[in-house]
């Protein structure tokens, strides 16, 4: 009984250190925010069930990670949501309109109030209408601080891939903020194509 | 630009990207308001809702406490098992191996009972020694023959043939004061070799299995037949049971 409260306590202590991370983490990669007690709490169960043949020193942060992402991918499995993205994230955007919303994003950079803003509002949506690969790979990047060949060993796919899904994902989160920007009249009209 | 802000370039290629940093202002511009947009990103996704930290502190205590439920069930188990064990080891020490080979007698006879009344025969099953005799006189083994009476003072249990190897045998299982003792009889002409403890035994015709097994063993061969005693009595008692059934 010495060694599960011992054991306890020490899992309690690592968690502390990656609380804010790993709540974000599961908060964002979940497709249904509804499905955060349960998925918190299955990630827990399995994790405590697993830190008996955790090695202390070795890395307890992409540890947990790791044990996050398939639980929580287990979690969107059975959402529907899924599929349903997938097909809005197929429709490509037009050559002219990337290029107004790089242009927008640069513009953008430029206006670090009205960027607060839009981050306040739009970053969340933004990353929920990524796809999950890229949404893990991005999470790992920002929340996690992982490097790709960490992120790589995480999800299980080539360094390449993951370079590839969080190069897609950050241009998609350029081009929401854009779009968004514009939408809201916060920058000038596009000057760099010709769109009639 | 993004590979340098994950810190992702060789240490060459990134010496060169800061050279470049310093005397570039555009991209030493663009650089700095690309890190503080990931910053701020960083920020703005780890701000929590108000009841996001009690569910976490919530899930961290159930999945603890559930484990040390789930120890405690364990360690329960663990405890009845092993109160179990110690008293199947109990067991074990004051109900030796030859009780248990009687009872594999008693059932052989009672399923031999129940294979009877199933096919419609006439019940074999003796009560006495001289009912076995008479009643069971074609089912024993040519120029096997068995006492008259029993010896005074036994009980007769059950009765019953079965094989050992190929060869014929008739066991009895009887009792005085003490434990029930089991007599082997078998003809000398079929054996080829002497009966010991451990030898499986397969009775007819139900074909269930007992064995040759007990606290002691007494054999003895006449002319014509083996025979041999095994049960908690004294040896002397064996010796003459043995006596007594190689004298029929």
């Amino acid at each position: 009984m010495a060694r599960n409260n011992e054991l306890a306590e020490r899992f309690e202590r690592e968690l502390l250190a990656v609380k804010a991370e790993l709540l974000a983490y599961t908060r964002h990669l979940l497709w249904r925010r509804d499905d955060l007690p349960d998925a918190l709490q299955t990630i827990m169960l399995t994790a405590f069930r697993r830190f008996s043949g955790f090695q202390p020193g070795s890395n307890f942060r992409a540890w947990i990670f790791k044990v996050a992402t398939y639980e929580i991918f287990n979690f969107n499995r059975k959402s529907d949501r899924d599929r349903r993205l997938r097909v809005e994230l197929d429709e490509v955007e037009s050559a002219a309109d990337e290029i107004d919303a790089e242009i927008h994003y640069d513009e953008l950079l430029h206006k670090p109030e009205a960027l607060d803003r839009l981050l306040n509002a739009e970053l969340a949506a933004a990353i929920s209408r990524l796809s999950p690969n890229e949404r893990a790979v991005l999470l790992l990047r920002i929340l996690g601080g992982f490097s790709t060949l960490e992120t790589a060993r995480m999800l299980a796919m080539p360094a390449g891939s993951v370079m590839g899904f969080l190069g897609r994902a950050r241009r998609k989160l350029r081009l929401a903020l854009a779009n968004a920007a514009r939408d809201e009249n916060w920058l000038s009209p596009a000057k760099g194509v010709d769109r009639r | 630009m993004s590979l340098f802000l994950d810190s992702e370039l060789s240490s060459e290629v990134t010496l060169e990207v800061q050279e470049h940093l310093e005397s570039c202002r555009s991209c030493c511009d663009r650089f700095e308001r690309e890190r503080r947009l990931e910053e701020t990103m960083r920020a703005v996704l780890l701000e929590v809702g108000p009841d996001d930290a009690a569910v976490w502190d919530r899930a961290v205590l159930q999945a603890v406490r559930a484990r040390r439920q789930r120890f405690s069930t364990l360690q329960k188990i663990a405890s009845l098992a092993g109160v179990a064990l110690f008293a199947a080891l109990i067991a074990i020490y004051f109900f030796p191996a030859d009780r248990r080979e009687l009872d594999l007698a008693r059932s052989a006879a009672s399923d031999h009972s129940r294979f009877l009344v199933e096919v419609r025969e006439e019940a074999l099953l003796p009560a006495t020694l001289t009912q076995f005799r008479d009643t069971g006189r074609q089912t024993l083994p040519p120029g096997m023959n068995l006492p008259a009476a029993l010896p005074a003072g036994y009980r007769l249990l059950t009765t019953g043939r079965c094989k050992l190897d190929d060869a014929s045998v008739v066991y009895l299982v009887m009792k005085h004061s003490g434990e029930p003792i089991s007599l082997f009889l078998m003809p000398r002409g079929e054996l080829h070799r002497f009966p010991r403890f451990g030898d499986k035994l397969r009775v007819e015709p139900v074909g269930v299995n007992c064995q040759i097994s007990g606290r002691r063993f007494f054999g003895a061969a006449s002319q014509e037949a083996v025979a041999c005693a095994v049960g908690r009595a004294d040896l002397a008692e064996l010796q003459e049971l043995v006596r007594w059934l190689l004298a029929g």
